[in-house]
């Protein structure tokens, strides 16, 4: 697409399933409202205007992987994902507290499906219309 | 939308979420810092970075009061139908949203002259009609506001005075009238005693 300064695409995985509408699909109604209006919001923004504190591009211990946060309710949600060819590809949705994501495994999995998609292993990705 | 709490919630996502991005965007437009906007506030700076944090405070209306006259913009809270509010949520660009200062607002520039211009017309033909009936030299506030906006009257110098007091008269549009017969300036009191004394 698309008209969005920065599109956002969604990690397929092997048996087809799109891991992120399932993430999308268990938020609260708040959450999804939220997380609607910040995805929104940064997908028109530039690329160079994503920095802290609503994008992190690197995080510690993972190869090219970032994440995008933001708040809804008490929870502090993230996007973890990274550029390719101009898009973002979001991986793993998860949250955030005290320094411990959730689901305990998200940075793991996040550069596992990173790889996947570097490599040409995993489907070819989903934009992001949630 | 058609789930009434999501609609609900689509409203408090337009101020948890919308709000900081567009205080980012109104920041990166005036190039001024999170300091800046501290001071000018008066709030604590690890505040200013929660209010442009997506989700992590929910301002209050004085809080964005505060921050509009920070600003030196308007803030417009009201109650609107939900096609308006989505309406704004698909417009809003951070890329290009910047609110013009007071001084630099153009539209209310133009809506200024435009109405300087309307009250000079009333004023001139308000004049015309005067002179017309009565023929008298007359003064017009109007040309004056035109050329000068902070609202001074300036007459045109009167030619010197011949012999008698200027004299005022007021006209029936209620315009003062400034006509000049020959007049001469006032004595003063010294004089006044002088010519007592002569006479």
């Amino acid at each position: 697409m698309s008209g969005w300064e920065t599109p956002i695409r969604c990690y397929v995985s092997p048996a087809g399933n799109n891991l992120i509408a399932n993430w999308y699909a268990h938020l609260t109604i708040q959450e999804k409202a939220d997380a609607d209006e910040f995805l929104k919001d940064m997908r028109r923004t530039k690329s160079s205007g994503w920095k802290m504190p609503s994008y992190r591009p690197r995080l510690k211990g993972l190869k090219g992987v970032g994440e995008l946060r933001w708040q809804s309710g008490k929870k502090q949600h993230r996007l973890l994902g990274f550029f390719l060819a101009g898009v973002w590809i979001a991986v793993v949705g998860c949250t955030h507290k005290q320094q411990i994501y959730n689901p305990a495994n998200a940075l793991d999995t996040a550069q596992k499906y990173a790889n996947e998609i570097r490599d040409g292993r995993a489907l070819p990705t989903v934009e992001y219309a949630l | 939308m058609r789930d009434a709490e999501y609609r609900t919630a689509f409203v408090a996502s337009q101020i948890n979420i919308g709000i900081p991005f567009q205080l980012r965007a109104l920041l990166k437009g005036r190039g001024k810092t999170q300091e800046w906007l501290a001071e000018k506030t008066g709030m604590l700076q690890p505040r200013i970075s929660g209010l442009l944090n997506p989700g992590k405070t929910r301002p209050n209306i004085e809080t964005l009061r505060r921050l509009a006259e920070a600003f030196d913009c308007g803030l417009a809270v009201r109650f609107v139908p939900f096609s308006e509010l989505m309406s704004w949520s698909d417009r809003f660009d951070p890329e290009s949203f910047n609110i013009p200062r007071f001084e630099e607002d153009q539209e209310l520039s133009e809506r200024n002259t435009a109405d300087m211009k309307a009250i000079d017309a009333y004023i001139q033909e308000t004049l015309r009609m005067a002179a017309a009936r009565q023929g008298p030299r007359m003064v017009s506030p109007g040309a004056c506001l035109q050329n000068n906006l902070s609202g001074v009257v300036m007459a045109p110098k009167p030619p010197e005075p011949q012999s008698a007091q200027p004299e005022i008269e007021t006209s029936r549009a209620g315009l003062e009238l400034v006509s000049i017969k020959g007049g001469r300036k006032k004595q003063n009191g010294r004089g006044r005693k002088d010519s007592e004394r002569a006479a």
